[in-house]
């Protein structure tokens, strides 16, 4: 979904620049539905991905290529170097009479695509700026999973106030993840490593972690300040496609009237508008919730483990996002402040 | 010891080759070269038939890339065309494959062995490599296997092999049913030490034979039989190179594993096991572990290689709620009932008031109104008539089933087959359209079984030789099981536990058994055996390479090193005769004779460091008796006896102790040949104050007559 976003702003970024110039009509319309957005591929299936993606760009027009090199440039850093490359060895197409245009256009592109790189890499600092508007002294803090936005949200906070975190684990699909952020190993995850690593945990600034199942939230609530989440996506009515677990801790707090804050970038931010959401959740591996070397309850039970999970807008009460706080209400002008209407749907 | 050189001299021949680190090569064997999917395969090679609607080798493949394979060399067996048409048009040969090289190699093997004899001869395997059969599915990341599997190689260069299990408790849909493989592993070392294949449908076999060495050698072993043995093999070059030694092994593990296990203390190459215990690996080996794999597929326990993964391009499953599966422009009556687990391929009806679940149909199938269809699997383009019932069957493309029939349980009905109105079709049939491969025309329909006006026949294995196999797919191959008329023969399992028996027997050393009882269970071995070395010395081959045949053969029979020894020596003396016919003195006979080949004896011997000499003994009783038939024996032997002592093949300790054996002089031939000896055995005996000269003169005068 998050790629899909991204590729929308990269074409409207196209469109952007290439109404600026001329009226070009391009015939983008192709161009997204190679990436595929909305397919729930396995994030471990990297090389397949890209290849499909590679393959599939070679039909379309010299221009519509930025969309997948950017893909590939998020998913493969390593192949930055050979963006440069890229659009010379698109063909330029006879839609565009002139070369030297063309050219221009593509820096002017190159640029902008280069802003979103660094917009992304920033995100979470930005994001973790507002923390100290947010986070009081004294506050107990629930969250969940172990999304790295939320942990750089709390770490800034801890920084200059003492409060207390609760941390649901999130079992089954991300409760290993959970415990290495909340005990500060490292986890093995190289992507992760980069930047965890040079973390200290939350522990490390004075602050009391508590590590509870999913299943004692609705205990806790009456004792928490605030709800702070990470989530999956943000869809444009503001809801949130986020890990399972999420829409309880939400409808607990909606309960006991805590306040539940959502801290995204806008990278996240879908225009998708979720008129069936259960299209939106993926079901993840069944072995993780029964292992699969009991063959009884294999043979005879329905195993269900969404890994995601629909939390309605009026559920939450505050975005925060690298643009600041936002209602959830208002989610939809930052949609379109983003994105191009002929982009929304592929 | 002497067996323990031969192997070394294959490890450094591999080893060169090894230690240069290359890109990491898999072998895709796509036929598995069984008769399990029978009929289908009739039609169509088995590694293309789908499981929820995607070819079994794409999941294959798929599991492929993953593990990061990047030379991939798919070895087509069966209808070797298709496939290649297939692979051809598939997105694995487009330039954006994650292979980098894709290789089909077509091969008219029979068996896994040949397949894996052929790759050694085309020396195109340059490192470590992934042994997978084309119906894996797996979403197993094989990078810690992987490492484990170099790691112990590092350590020692005889870990040939690593073999990934995954553990799955006792009673499992997916694990095979009719045949059970134990694994007895050495869990500090990972090291597989036995492998047996336990038949649950002859109570004769259902027992294990460990060697009692393993029990005594090893503290810790683990007996399992919990595994799903996947066949994903990882192997080094070496694994090539033991598969040509042995060219009869056919089944990579009844055969090879089990051999090369068994052949320890031959080769000193040891296999080993990586156990998971997540992560999904399976084998579609069969229609049960079809159902199984199925069922695994479709409840997410392969996630991701799940349906609406789409691994095809031009799929696009969704999915819905209660794992239901869909693809785009499906049509389904308003009143039709669409149950859990199910798949729906793209441009398939379903009419009114039909009830439809844990089943996979196909793309463009036509399901009539009123049907019900539970646990069943319809490939694309099926047209069910109204008002059938379908369980647990497998229905192929293109086939027909007519109104108000009812198709039971088990039931295989194969490509292109129509059944007309109202049929039974009973439990376990299998009905094909197909032509058989000898006869041109397929034969005609059988009214009886599809109905007048419907197209198809009852498949029946046709070959009497292939009926044991086919007894064990019928019972493997039906959804269900029907274990009440099965009448399995277990023939080679328990010969092979025969045979070990025997062989435990003869290492024990209980030489006391007289010549003449061996005389009685003389084995083909002896003389296969001696025949081949006897044509090996007359052609003069190396003796490496006499020794290579020896144990080849001697591995095939599973022979004794007493009967090893009774071979060599016939062929020996058998050669030293024809010399002498062919003129030549028997002194130069002899000598010529072993001081070429005096290394093919030696490795027979297994006693040198010890006290008693029982193999040395044994060789010369037996070099004795074969005398005893041949002309001018008595002189023969002598320089026979001084001959290896002076190339010290046989020790004087033993040469004494064989004087001494009661079985050399058992018979009145016995004592006459040995007669002409007794000289070199008082000269032994007096040792060093034998004047050599006066013996030399004997030798003359012995030659002379």
């Amino acid at each position: 979904m998050v790629v899909g976003n991204i590729v929308r702003r990269v074409l409207g970024l196209i469109r952007d620049e290439a109404e600026d110039d001329r009226d070009g009509d391009f015939s983008l319309s192709d161009a997204g539905s190679e990436s595929q957005p909305q397919t729930p591929r396995g994030g471990d299936d990297p090389s397949d991905f890209h290849g499909s993606d590679r393959g599939a760009s070679k039909p379309i027009s010299s221009l519509a290529t930025h969309p997948v090199s950017m893909f590939s440039l998020l998913s493969h850093p390593e192949t930055e170097t050979s963006l440069p490359g890229t659009p010379a060895t698109g063909s330029p197409s006879g839609r565009l009479p002139g070369h030297t245009q063309n050219r221009d256009i593509r820096a002017e592109v190159l640029d902008g695509i280069n802003e979103i790189i660094d917009e992304l890499g920033q995100v979470d600092d930005q994001i973790a700026a507002y923390a100290l508007d947010h986070i009081h002294s004294n506050e107990i803090i629930l969250t969940h999973t172990s999304s790295t936005t939320v942990q750089k949200f709390l770490l800034k906070a801890a920084h200059k106030r003492k409060f207390t975190v609760i941390h649901a684990e999130s079992y089954p699909n991300n409760h290993e993840a959970t415990h290495a952020t909340v005990s500060g190993t490292a986890p093995n995850d190289d992507e992760i490593l980069s930047t965890e690593s040079f973390q200290k945990p939350l522990i490390a600034h004075g602050i009391t972690v508590i590590l509870i199942p999913d299943s004692a939230v609705f205990a806790l609530m009456s004792r928490v300040n605030k709800v702070i989440l990470g989530t999956h996506s943000v869809l444009a009515n503001g809801g949130l496609v986020a890990a399972a677990g999420t829409r309880v801790i939400a409808r607990a707090a909606k309960v006991h009237q805590t306040p539940c804050v959502v801290v995204s970038g806008v990278y996240k931010l879908s225009p998708v508008y979720p008129f069936d959401f259960d299209s939106l959740i993926e079901y993840g591996d069944s072995s993780k919730v029964i292992g699969y070397e009991d063959g009884d309850l294999v043979d005879q039970i329905d195993v269900q483990n969404p890994l995601y999970d629909y939390v309605p807008a009026e559920l939450v009460d505050l975005y925060i996002t690298n643009l600041g706080g936002h209602a959830p209400s208002y989610l939809y002008r930052i949609v379109s402040d983003h994105y191009r209407k002929e982009d929304i749907s592929f | 010891m002497a067996p323990k050189k031969g192997g070394g001299s294959n490890k450094s021949r591999g080893n060169a080759t090894e230690e240069v680190e290359e890109t990491l090569q898999a072998v895709v064997l796509a036929d598995t070269f069984e008769t399990r999917f029978e009929p289908f395969t009739l039609d169509k090679p088995r590694c293309l038939l789908p499981l929820a609607n995607t070819p079994l080798i794409e999941y294959t493949f798929e599991f492929l890339a993953n593990a990061g394979v990047e030379e991939v060399f798919l070895y087509g067996g069966a209808h070797s065309d298709k496939l290649e048409s297939y692979i051809n048009a598939s997105k694995w040969r487009a330039p954006s494959s994650p292979f980098k090289k894709f290789t089909f190699l077509k091969s008219t093997s029979t068996s896994v062995g040949d397949v894996m004899r052929d790759l050694d001869g085309k020396h195109l395997i340059t490192g470590d490599f992934l042994v997978v059969s084309g119906d894996v599915i797996s979403n197993l990341p094989i990078e810690g296997a992987l490492a484990k599997h170099r790691a112990r190689r590092q350590a020692d260069k005889n870990a040939i092999m690593t073999m990934i299990l995954r553990e799955a408790g006792r009673k499992h849909r997916t694990k095979a049913s009719s045949v059970s493989p134990v694994f007895v592993v050495d869990p500090t070392k990972d090291r597989c030490l036995h492998y047996e294949e336990i038949d649950h449908h002859s109570p004769e076999s259902s027992r294990l034979n460990i060697d009692a060495e393993i029990i005594t050698t090893f503290s810790e072993i683990d007996i399992r039989q919990d595994l799903i043995d996947c066949n994903i093999d990882i192997c080094t070059p070496d694994v090539l190179s033991l598969w040509s030694d042995s060219f009869d092994y056919q089944t990579p593990r009844k055969q090879f594993l089990y051999g090369v296990l068994k052949d320890y203390e031959l080769n000193g190459k040891t296999i080993h096991t990586h156990i998971i215990e997540d992560h999904y690996v399976a084998r579609v080996r069969n229609l049960k572990a079809y159902d199984a794999v199925s069922k695994d597929v479709i409840s997410r326990w392969a996630y991701p290689l799940c349906p609406e993964t789409n691994l095809l391009p031009g799929h696009n499953y969704e999915l819905r709620k209660g794992t239901l599966y869909q693809e785009q422009d499906v049509t389904l009556a308003r009143s039709c009932v669409v149950g859990r687990r199910t798949v729906i391929g793209q441009g398939t009806s379903i009419g009114d008031k039909s009830i439809v679940k844990d089943t996979v149909l196909g793309r463009n199938c036509k399901i009539g109104k009123n049907v019900t269809l539970e646990g069943a699997y319809i490939w694309d383009n099926a047209v069910i008539g109204d008002g059938t019932t379908i369980r647990h069957a497998i229905i192929a493309d293109g086939v027909v089933i007519g109104k108000n029939c009812t198709v039971e349980s088990g039931a295989l009905i194969s490509f292109g087959v129509k059944v007309a109105d109202g049929v039974l079709v009973n439990e376990g049939r299998r009905i094909t359209n197909a032509s058989r491969e000898d006869d041109d025309a397929p034969p005609s329909s059988e009214p009886s079984i599809v109905g007048e006006g419907g197209e198809g026949y009852e498949y029946v294995p046709y070959d009497e030789d292939e009926d044991d196999d086919e007894t064990a797919s019928n019972a493997s191959s039906g959804l269900i099981y029907n274990m009440a008329n099965l009448s399995l023969s277990t023939d080679s399992i328990s010969t092979l536990s025969s045979e070990i028996s025997d062989y435990g027997g003869s290492r024990s050393g209980s030489f006391a058994t007289s010549v003449s009882d061996d005389e009685d269970q003389d084995s083909h071995f002896v003389q296969d055996a001696a025949a081949s070395v006897f044509d090996s010395l007359r052609d003069g081959v190396t003796s490496d390479v006499v020794q290579l045949e020896l144990v080849s053969l001697r591995m095939t029979a599973n022979a004794s090193d007493h009967e090893v020894r009774r071979a060599v020596t016939s062929a020996f003396m058998k050669r030293v005769a024809q010399l002498m016919e062919a003129g030549q003195g028997a002194r130069d006979a002899v000598h010529d004779m072993f001081s070429k080949y005096h290394e093919i004896i030696e490795r027979a011997l297994f006693d040198r460091e010890t006290g008693a000499k029982p193999d040395q003994v044994d060789l010369m009783v037996l070099f004795q008796q074969d005398l005893v038939h041949r002309p001018r024996g008595e002189t023969v032997l002598l320089f026979l006896a001084k001959e290896l002592y002076e190339l010290e093949v046989v020790e004087e300790e033993a040469l004494e102790q064989w004087w001494a054996d009661e079985r050399s002089t058992a018979t009145e031939e016995m004592r006459k040949v040995r007669s002409q000896t007794q000289q070199f055995i008082d000269w032994l005996a007096e040792a060093e104050e034998e004047d050599s000269s006066e013996e030399e003169e004997e030798e003359e005068e012995s030659d002379d007559e």
